[in-house]
């Protein structure tokens, strides 16, 4: 076989193939294009106008006046505020316990597989049926949690309505839902931890104090820093949970309850564009959110690092 | 690499190095301590089942009513014939079936030409497509929402499910795997005269059955349970999803003399679910591991 011919082969060959690639990742493409990308753009340049679906006919471009709207609309700090609160309660309380979870499900004991097998489940529930039963738990007189409360002389509440408590309680129910997900996501980092470190390290005297410092959480960086970036993502994104739990009546425009102790980001968000249908002040909104998610991730990777280097 | 033994020492030293009568009653307290905790996890669920069959003065007792001694099928009945719940239920089935299908189909394809063709830029749009990962759904809701109206898709089923069709998550993981499959078999069947479909079909979707089950699923549940998208696409009542339907129950009727069916919505919300798990939890389970230590 000459050297001409096998190259000329080569060539339509490797034509062919990057032809049957380009078929077969058509369909897909087409709908990525369309549905991932084309909005990306569409979105930024609505957050540029004052589009709103009320009054369309006077749609011209803004600039910068929507931006500068979240800056000065005192319930974008509100939700901003009370976001950062769900997101930070949830990520501390909720990754320790799941870590705590972890290390108590890494065993071979039969109640550790019955909590491996339950505890995925509220992740995987409907987030509306999820807000539907948690609010009757934490409803005033006939909830169970106010009931078991009055018994044992604590204070009964209709904790979702009272300002102080209404927060924690949704922030409960987060943990609840994302505690299974993040303990077997690290779980599955704790098992490939190599059992013979341990051993050397008790033979080296290290407790258990020790052991957690200086073989467990170091190893399981790259898991950690991953479980706390899906887990904070997710948290500023929080919507279905808080509008089931206090998002009153539909007719209310906000949500949140009175005084909008649990309106997050995207309530406003949704409030703005769905229901007030000012779309351009909703698109400027969004696009701050997705910055206040890049830099919060920025930020773990400063201080958490990927835990590559290890 | 994932290892399979489940005997690991964790940081609690375990009883197989001390094996002593105290430690069997430290294990024993663990134990009955785990169940209890996996108990308290999944009473929530328990107990909206528990509401669903109560009368209406046992819903409203000030003293909590743990077992429903003579359940009550009422609320159940309500819910079917004047709540008409089939409708969103068959609704929800078709979209997430519907979606399942596409997104298996679209991103197995995808996948076999990113792992298995050669073509130029193949790396740059594989990362690519990952970043895209990053944007979050209310960055693109708004105007995917201004493209429905453009096209007449709200309140239909394509308008549920198509715009997610493009999301990277299928392509990563299933990209991911198909490239761990060697090469070789596909040199071989390329003897024997097949071609590239036939390869795809005939051998990588049999080798990959795992993942693409639990993509199945996955994806199935995540069009399940949506919430904010559905909330969106659809205003017509006729067309509303579960998840919305039971959202909107609880809107209508809470304090009123109806709310069982707000339990009851709940529970049917809840149930496809359950069964999925039950039936696929360790493809479930698996994959979670296989993904968030690749990834």
């Amino acid at each position: 076989m000459s050297i001409f011919r096998s190259r000329f082969r080569l060539r339509s060959e490797s034509g062919r193939e990057a032809l049957t690639a380009l078929l077969f990742m058509l369909p897909y493409l087409i709908i990525f294009l369309v549905w991932e990308i084309a909005p990306f753009f569409f979105g930024l340049w609505i957050s540029f106008t004052n589009y709103n679906l009320l009054h369309l006919n006077t749609l011209k471009f803004v600039g910068l006046e929507n931006y500068a709207k979240v800056f000065t609309d005192e319930l974008v700090g509100t939700a901003f505020l009370n976001t950062v609160y769900y997101a930070g309660g949830l990520v501390v309380i909720g990754f320790i316990l799941a870590l705590i979870l972890a290390m108590t499900m890494n065993s071979t004991r039969f109640g550790s597989k019955f909590l491996k097998w339950v505890c995925f489940i509220p992740y995987i529930m409907t987030i509306s049926a999820t807000g539907i039963i948690w609010k009757r738990i934490y409803a005033g007189q006939y909830g169970i949690l106010a009931q078991i409360f009055k018994a044992v002389g604590l204070p009964s509440l209709a904790f979702l309505n009272n300002s102080g408590t209404a927060m924690p309680a949704v922030i409960v129910v987060g943990i609840w839902i994302g505690i299974g997900y993040w303990a077997l996501i690290l779980m599955a980092g704790l098992q490939n931890i190599p059992k013979e470190l341990y051993e050397a390290a008790m033979i080296d005297g290290a407790g258990k104090w020790g052991q957690l410092r200086f073989i467990t959480l170091p190893l399981l960086r790259p898991i950690i820093f991953f479980v706390l970036t899906i887990a904070i993502i997710g948290s500023f994104q929080v919507f279905g949970l808080v509008t089931t739990l206090t998002g009153g009546g539909m007719g209310e425009v906000y949500g949140g309850n009175p005084g909008y102790h649990t309106l997050t980001i995207v309530m406003l968000i949704y409030a703005q564009a769905f229901k007030l249908l000012d779309m351009g002040y909703g698109a400027a909104l969004s696009w701050i959110l997705f910055a206040i998610i890049m830099v919060v991730t920025l930020l773990q990777m400063k201080f958490i690092g990927f835990g590559w280097e290890e | 690499m994932a290892t399979t033994i489940t005997e690991h020492a964790s940081v609690v030293p375990s009883a197989t190095y001390h094996p002593s009568l105290k430690s069997k009653l430290v294990i024993s307290i663990q134990n009955i301590l785990m169940i209890l905790v996996g108990l308290l996890i999944i009473f929530p669920i328990y107990w909206v089942l528990n509401l669903s069959f109560q009368t209406i003065n046992q819903i409203f007792s000030l003293v909590p009513v743990w077992f429903p001694v003579t359940p009550i099928l009422d609320w159940y009945q309500k819910v079917f014939q004047t709540a008409h719940f089939e409708r969103p239920l068959m609704n929800s089935l078709i979209v997430s079936v519907s979606d399942t299908v596409c997104v298996l189909v679209l991103c197995s394809m995808t996948a076999y030409a990113l792992s298995r063709l050669r073509f130029p830029f193949r790396r740059q749009l594989f990362i690519f497509l990952i970043a895209t990962m990053m944007v979050p759904e209310q960055v693109l809701m708004i105007p995917r929402y201004l493209m429905l109206l453009k096209f007449h898709w709200e309140n239909t089923y394509q308008g549920l499910f198509v715009p997610y069709l493009g999301g990277a998550f299928g392509v990563f993981l299933l990209t991911q795997f198909f490239g761990s499959i060697p090469k070789d078999l596909d040199e071989a069947a390329k003897m024997d005269g097949a071609n590239h479909l036939q390869i795809l079909i005939q051998i990588i979707v049999p080798l990959a059955k795992g993942p693409l089950i639990a993509l199945g699923i996955l994806d199935f549940l995540g069009n399940w349970n949506t919430f904010l998208w559905a909330l969106i696409a659809i205003s017509n009542d006729n067309m509303r999803t579960v998840a919305i339907e039971a959202f909107f129950l609880q809107g209508k009727t809470t304090g009123s003399a109806e709310i069982g069916m707000v339990f009851v919505g709940a529970v049917l919300t809840t149930l496809p679910v359950l069964l999925l798990y039950l039936f696929f939890q360790k493809d479930i389970v698996g994959s979670l591991g296989h993904l968030s230590l690749k990834g």
